[in-house]
């Protein structure tokens, strides 16, 4: 049986050379496989970071533009009220209204058990909504007389230069009204004396 | 009578192995770039926020005098330096003689850990009283 001749032995691989190849070959597709898997993973944590990346620049977006839509409606009246923890101003980009109403809008934040949430208040519709949480505490802080200032409430018609959000040294959000930060007065006014509006 | 023919043969061994590392290098590049893209990527994602942010951090700067700085945005520093490039009382028609207008150039450079990220250039214009100014009549 053994004494086999050239011309009948059987043709094939032989056991080993197919065990050899099959390790060789599992090897080789582990190795790929190991790789294409963290591309996939890469790729997909790519996919959600992009997410993240605008979900948090969204709360920061509507703070920008609301603050830019910041609008004076007498030379006189007092319209901002401003503190560490509540910024109050009206405003023709209220982020829930499409119209463009100008509206007392007011940002606050609110302690939770958690930490602290930024909430959104329009006057228009009543409606409080949440829009961002963080860990540490945020502060609201306003240019004027260019100092950085925990409160703004001026007697008279004035916007802060800018207003930001810090959280702890940090600086969360600068947003700037996109108007004028003073009322704008008819030239005429100094010479003619009060005018009635 | 003994088979001549047992095993590979040299030049059969040096091809495969060969075509083997053909195959590994190819594939181990490609994977290679896509772990450098994704980084990049990651980075690039983040840039409109803080382009948006640079903006307006910048326009509360008046350019005045500091032609330059640094501004720390969501845990990247951009360093820009402003240059004139068109100033009012260097044109041959000056429109308000009491204002110095400019066109500043600003370039800034995105960088984290170090390392450079991202460099754009913007466009902005700047006035400001100038000081030289004397009013003929005594008032501006």
């Amino acid at each position: 049986m053994n004494q086999l001749s050239p011309a009948n032995k059987p043709l094939g691989f032989t056991l080993i050379e197919m065990l050899v190849v099959l390790v060789i070959l599992g090897l080789t597709t582990t190795l790929l496989s190991e790789g294409l898997s963290n591309t996939w993973r890469n790729f997909e944590r790519l996919g959600s970071r992009d997410m993240m990346a605008s979900t948090a620049q969204l709360p920061i977006n509507w703070f920008a533009e609301s603050v830019e839509g910041a609008v004076l409606y007498h030379p006189y009246a007092p319209v901002v009220i401003g503190d560490a923890k509540t910024f109050e101003f009206i405003t023709t980009k209220a982020p829930n209204d499409s119209k463009n109403i100008p509206q007392t809008i007011r940002w606050y934040i609110s302690s939770t058990n958690q930490g602290w949430e930024l909430f959104f208040a329009s006057t228009y519709d009543g409606q409080h909504v949440r829009v961002k949480q963080f860990d540490t505490l945020p502060v609201f802080q306003y240019l004027y007389e260019k100092v950085w200032q925990q409160n703004f409430s001026p007697k008279d018609a004035r916007l802060p230069d800018a207003v930001r959000i810090t959280l702890a040294n940090n600086v969360y959000l600068v947003a700037k009204p996109g108007r004028p930060v003073l009322a704008d007065m008819p030239a005429e006014l100094p010479i003619f004396g009060e005018y009635e509006f | 009578m003994k088979s001549t023919k047992r095993g590979f043969s040299l030049l059969e061994a040096i091809v495969a192995l060969v075509v083997l590392t053909l195959v590994f290098t190819s594939v181990w590049g490609w994977f290679g770039t896509a772990a450098t893209s994704t980084e990049r990527i990651e980075s690039a994602v983040a840039m409109p926020e803080v382009f948006s942010q640079f903006i307006i951090n910048l326009e509360l700067e008046t350019l005045e005098d500091d032609r330059q700085g640094q501004f720390i945005i969501n845990g990247f520093e951009v360093n820009w330096t402003s240059i004139p490039q068109r100033q009012s009382n260097n044109e041959t028609y000056r429109r308000q003689p009491n204002w110095i207008v400019t066109l500043f150039v600003v370039q800034a450079d995105v960088t984290q850990n170090g390392k450079i990220i991202s460099s754009f250039s913007t466009k902005t214009v700047r006035q400001w009283r100038d000081p030289d100014y004397i009013s003929p009549s005594g008032f501006y």
